[in-house]
């Protein structure tokens, strides 16, 4: 069994986290977050839990510095964007004094709170969809939705393996591009899955087609201006792209100004439920406009 | 006998004296050994944004002399746990100053650099870093001359010290 991705952070955490994980099962982590001053917090699947561990600011620094290998400077784009990609795909939201420059983000300074999102891996977790997202084995474009927390880049990340290994419908090749890292960092996501890693998305859809030969594209969070015209193109090409989006019902979506016109691009779409049932179905859109509970 | 005994004066002295002048042209080589290594240290930094026990690594196996084995320190200390940039790199630089012929003053600005070290943006690091590369290629030009003059001294006066001293005791 692979270490905890905790096992190497700075004191007290260990001993702390292995204690919280005996009386509450990892696999229910959603966040730790860590204050400089306040008390640090383990949500879970069933709600939120104050650790007996107040960290000063010196024990949040400590933590980035291990998060960034001792070198905020190799990480200054990530930063710019607020946010750093553990190995194992966990995602460090990052909050303190900001360095602006020709007004735009460009470092921080002094870095007061670290969020992170605890990635998981739910090996099969994604099979009762694929009748959904490929109706007698034809894979349509199709978009996860769901709030923060509803598990829609572990079920993306379990469709793609599915779809790379041939589980349940014909194997596929599968191009990711994981602008972010928490797609595939650390998890097996098939033998025939090519990876963009911190590439935009827009320029990384444009670049697969081009160069990859993609039977499938798989993205995460979709929604800005520039996505719809690479989406556009790989709708042209006839490659389908497995997509996901922040989101709670149709109505949010179909008022969404940016997603909105996104939409018909996705001949299927899936809401998700939020916590405490993350991945469980709630909604379908599809052409035939079906709903399922 | 006596012959032999003043022979081994001479040799003993201009031993003595090449070793004194040996270290003494040591100080400008790891001056320019250290402005070299930091010149480097910041193109990585610069260009590649390699997190910095990436570049000690590199720079480990790339760079010899003094600053290859305190980078390889850093690293090592790295890996066993420290996880302060800084802190691993002060420690290996403490570690390595008695082997060195570095003035305390020169220690003193490769210290300077420790609570810097992967702390800020790249454009900071590479700044600073370029900055003591400069300040260390400056004294190991002014050196470059003296030291040269220094040691051959050095090695005349032991020599002919020697000599005098076998010419009285024969």
């Amino acid at each position: 069994m692979a270490a905890p991705f905790w096992q190497s952070w700075p004191s007290p955490w260990p001993s702390l986290l292995e204690e919280t994980a005996r009386k509450r099962s990892p696999s229910s982590w959603m966040e730790i977050r860590i204050r400089a001053g306040k008390p640090a917090a383990l949500r879970t699947l069933d709600g939120e839990h104050f650790l007996p561990f107040v960290p000063s600011l010196e024990d949040v620094a400590r933590l980035l510095s291990l998060f960034t290998e001792g070198s905020l400077h190799a990480w200054e784009a990530e930063l710019a964007a607020g946010f750093l990609t553990l190995p194992g795909g966990h995602r460090v939201g990052v909050a303190g004094r900001g360095v602006v420059r020709d007004g735009r983000v460009h470092t921080f300074r002094q870095v007061t709170s670290l969020n992170v999102r605890v990635a998981r891996e739910v090996r099969g977790g994604s099979l009762p969809l694929l009748p959904l997202v490929a109706p007698q084995g034809r894979l349509q474009s199709s978009l996860l939705v769901a709030p923060p927390g509803g598990g829609k880049t572990t079920l993306l990340r379990d469709l793609v393996r599915v779809l790379s290994e041939g589980e349940g419908i014909p194997p596929r090749q599968v191009t990711v591009i994981d602008e972010r890292g928490e797609i595939t960092s650390g998890f097996d996501v098939g033998p025939r899955t090519d990876v963009l890693l911190f590439l935009p998305k827009s320029q990384g859809m444009m670049m697969a087609l081009r160069t990859l030969g993609p039977e499938v594209l798989a993205v995460d969070e979709v929604g800005r201006r520039e996505d719809g015209e690479a989406l556009l193109e790989a709708a042209r090409g006839g490659i389908p792209v497995l997509a996901t989006a922040h989101g709670r019902d149709r109505r949010d979506l179909q008022g969404h100004p940016l997603l909105a016109p996104l939409l018909p691009l996705f001949p299927v779409v899936l809401f998700l439920s939020p916590p405490p049932r993350p991945g469980h179905l709630l909604d379908l859109l599809s052409p035939r406009e079906a709903v399922l509970r | 006998m006596k012959a032999l005994g003043f022979l081994l004066f001479l040799l003993s002295g201009w031993g003595l004296g090449w070793a004194m002048a040996s270290f003494i042209r040591r100080r400008p080589k790891e001056l320019w050994a250290w402005s070299h290594a930091l010149s480097l240290l910041g193109s990585e930094v610069e260009y590649a944004a390699l997190p910095l026990p990436q570049v000690w690594e590199r720079l480990s196996r790339e760079v010899g002399g003094l600053p290859g084995r305190v980078c390889r320190e850093a690293l090592f200390l790295w890996e066993k746990g420290l996880r302060d940039a800084g802190e691993a790199w002060q420690k290996a630089l403490l570690a390595s100053a008695e082997g060195s012929a570095l003035w305390p003053e020169d220690q003193e600005l490769l210290l300077r650099l420790s609570p810097l070290l992967g702390r800020t943006d790249r454009e900071d690091q590479v700044r600073h870093l370029r900055w003591t590369a400069g300040h260390l290629e400056q004294r190991a030009k002014e050196l470059e001359r003296s030291s040269q003059e220094k040691a051959r001294l050095v090695l005349y006066l032991s020599f002919s010290g020697a000599a005098a001293l076998a010419l009285l005791l024969l």
